[in-house]
């Protein structure tokens, strides 16, 4: 009987960096908590059948980015078990967890100043993958991680778009998660802006204050009417901020705040 | 406002009181566009017509000549005029000659992008231009989302932020009317897509619209999905803040664009350059015109001998008076019951179009500069007058003209027209 997966990735692995447990599995591979060169890190070991380009650009474009608020590359290589070429990514690992946590059954209603900051710190990572003319496409409650200070951070770009390189397609349809893609994004568009990052985030936020989907879970293709009042339903929340999430979840990419940075930095300045 | 667009010939300085100019790559090389007018209009632009790659180098030699004279077209090795060893004539055939085998028939590569850009930013800011069009080529592939022409603005928004131009950069939407069906005007629909791609840079100073239409029409008779789509951009921009968004070859629905938030228009004194046609710009194109009267009046354009002499007989000169410094005397004839003939600047005879062109043109001045002054209630308040009143002149125009015409004056779909507005 051969030794576990764990066992042989252990063996394969530069000796500096270590690997503890699986934290997390998804659709392109698991993530181990670990370490590299004695600190804390999340190691990602994608699954043979990822298209390796596809984690190729996430680790080019996650190398150019110096944000608080995008998760930090540490670095990348490959390693050969059996036959297959594993590619494995080592992350900084943030112990805060993912904001996942809070929609969990019984968590207590996320505060209004917490909604703000949660947008303020991933729209200032979203504006900051924008500027390099990335769509994260994938924003969502378990890909915004709290660092050890309490900072929000985007992680998982491997969704991403960079405009600056050639088209890749996801098998399956639309990239992105079921309940937080924008319109567009569903509508199987692939020049998609920062625009469709901030419904996400808008996604996200409402579902926070809410905990539950506007839509049933699901995405919408047409103009949807949506429940704004139940964001409010286990606490009050400002009209102002309430306004700005109505903004991100407008319909119309183009009439959404993509100065979601002004928009966030406004609410959280304000008396 | 009214900006003119200019040709080959500098027919601004038939104007002192225009208040902008639109030079355009297609009509003057380089070398001679350096050499303009140097008139002091509150907006000069140049528009790089990168969207004019696409031509065919031999079927629009002289076209493509011109265009290939300016390097972010990325035609290498376009021979340069050299006045002590050629004529003029001369040189302009052998750049022909010469694009019919190296026209590349795409706008430049993507790593070109920059370098292209770049030399669309300074030539304009060297021109004195008071606004900074990011060249970009047509959007003509629905697969292609707009998104190479959102990547040419970032290009030109990065150059001028290089090169420290202080002039605003204005992003160039160019819209192939081949892209566009009903469902492009849905919300979310392909028109939303392009105005996300624009709205979604930061930095931008406003924006310059052009819709390609696919056949050559008269002017005044562009097909409702150009109009509408004139009309969606127009309106979706306006609401997105811009304050600069000018409207280009849509001729004289410029005007109701006006009315719902575009801040300038431009059209031209020629068919060629009151509308955009590819297909329209072949260099064995166009016969020889004859003089049309415009009036506004009627949004309608009538032959000066045959059907001014009929309208002035069935006495509804006043359903299509338009005087202007240049139709004074026509007008003054046609009361007076005299023949057309005898007016020689409208006279009914081949390339006598130089008088009728200026009167076309100090009418959108006029028109251009009432807009200028108003509130934005105000300006979609004059629009829908206008073309409420221009409905009955033409409905009357159409009635009591029946029968007493061989011809067919043109009438712009003015309810077509009014529709776009309200909706």
């Amino acid at each position: 009987m051969p030794p576990p997966f764990i066992d042989r990735l252990r063996a394969a692995i530069p000796s500096h960096v270590t690997i503890d447990g699986p934290v997390g599995a998804g659709g392109q591979g698991t993530v181990f908590l670990g370490k590299c060169r004695g600190s804390a890190a999340a190691v990602k070991v994608f699954d043979a059948a990822t298209d390796l380009r596809r984690v190729d650009r996430e680790c080019t474009l996650l190398a150019k980015l110096t944000c608080p608020h995008v998760v930090r590359l540490i670095e990348h290589f490959n390693v050969r078990i059996n036959a297959d070429s594993l590619r494995i990514v080592v992350y900084e690992y943030h112990p805060g967890g993912d904001l996942s946590a809070m929609l969990a059954p019984g968590a207590p209603p996320v505060s209004e100043a917490d909604l703000i900051k949660i947008g303020l710190e991933a729209g200032t990572g979203i504006a900051t993958l924008w500027k390099f003319r990335i769509v994260h496409r994938d924003i969502k409650p378990a890909n915004i991680v709290r660092a050890a200070d309490g900072r929000c951070l985007l992680v998982d770009v491997g969704f991403a778009r960079h405009l600056d390189l050639s088209t890749l397609t996801v098998a399956g349809g639309a990239p992105g998660t079921r309940g937080f893609r924008s319109p567009e994004q569903t509508a199987g568009r692939k020049a998609l802006t920062i625009n469709s990052d901030v419904y996400s985030l808008g996604m996200t936020l409402y579902l926070l204050a809410a905990k539950r989907h506007p839509f049933g879970g699901g995405d919408i293709l047409v103009p949807t009417p949506v429940d704004f009042a139940a964001m409010s339903s286990s606490r009050p929340l400002s009209t102002v901020f309430v306004g700005l999430v109505r903004q991100m979840l407008e319909f119309t990419a183009a009439r959404r705040p993509s100065d979601i940075v002004t928009k966030f930095s406004a609410i959280a300045g304000a008396p | 406002m009214f900006a003119l667009n200019e040709g080959y010939q500098w027919f601004s300085t038939n104007f002192t009181n225009l208040q902008g100019a639109v030079y355009l790559a297609a009509g003057n090389d380089a070398e001679r566009m350096r050499r303009s007018p140097q008139a002091n209009f509150t907006w000069k632009i140049f528009d790089p017509q990168l969207y004019l790659a696409g031509l065919s180098g031999s079927e629009s030699a002289k076209i493509c000549a011109r265009l290939a004279s300016y390097p972010w077209f990325g035609i290498d090795g376009t021979p340069e005029f050299d006045s002590g060893a050629q004529t003029r004539v001369a040189w302009q055939q052998g750049v022909q000659e010469f694009v019919k085998k190296n026209w590349r028939g795409s706008a430049p590569d993507e790593d070109e992008r920059l370098s292209c850009s770049a030399a669309a930013v300074s030539f304009q800011a060297d021109l004195g231009c008071t606004h900074i069009l990011a060249p970009a080529p047509l959007i003509a592939e629905r697969e292609d989302e707009a998104e190479s022409c959102a990547l040419w603005t970032d290009a030109a928004l990065q150059a001028a932020t290089e090169l420290d131009i202080g002039q605003p950069v204005i992003a160039t939407v160019a819209v192939s009317e081949g892209v566009l069906n009903d469902a492009s005007f849905n919300e979310g629909g392909y028109l939303d897509t392009i105005v996300d791609q624009v709205v979604s840079r930061d930095g931008l100073g406003g924006v310059y619209l052009v819709v390609a239409q696919t056949q050559p029409r008269h002017p005044l008779s562009a097909p409702s999905i150009v109009t509408r789509t004139y009309a969606h951009l127009t309106r979706a921009f306006a609401n997105f803040g811009y304050e600069f968004i000018f409207v280009n070859f849509a001729d004289v629905f410029g005007i109701a664009c006006l009315g719902l938030g575009a801040s300038g228009f431009a059209t031209g004194r020629s068919q060629a350059l009151r509308r955009l046609c590819l297909a329209a710009m072949l260099d064995d194109g166009g016969g020889l015109p004859l003089p049309h009267l415009y009036s506004h009046r009627a949004v309608a354009e009538f032959l000066p001998e045959r059907e001014m002499e009929a309208i002035a007989q069935r006495n509804l000169l006043p359903r299509v008076r338009d005087i202007t410094t240049y139709s004074q005397d026509l007008f003054q004839a046609l009361n007076a019951g005299e023949e057309i003939s005898t007016i020689t600047p409208w006279a009914e005879t081949k390339n006598n179009v130089a008088t009728a062109a200026k009167h076309f043109i100090a009418r959108m001045i006029t028109e251009g500069s009432a807009y200028s002054d108003l509130t934005v209630d105000d300006r979609h308040a004059r629009a829908t007058a206008w073309l409420a009143g221009a409905m009955n002149n033409q409905q009357a125009l159409v009635e009591r003209l029946a029968g007493f015409l061989d011809t067919f004056p043109t009438y712009a779909p003015v309810v077509d027209w009014r529709d776009q507005i309200f909706n």
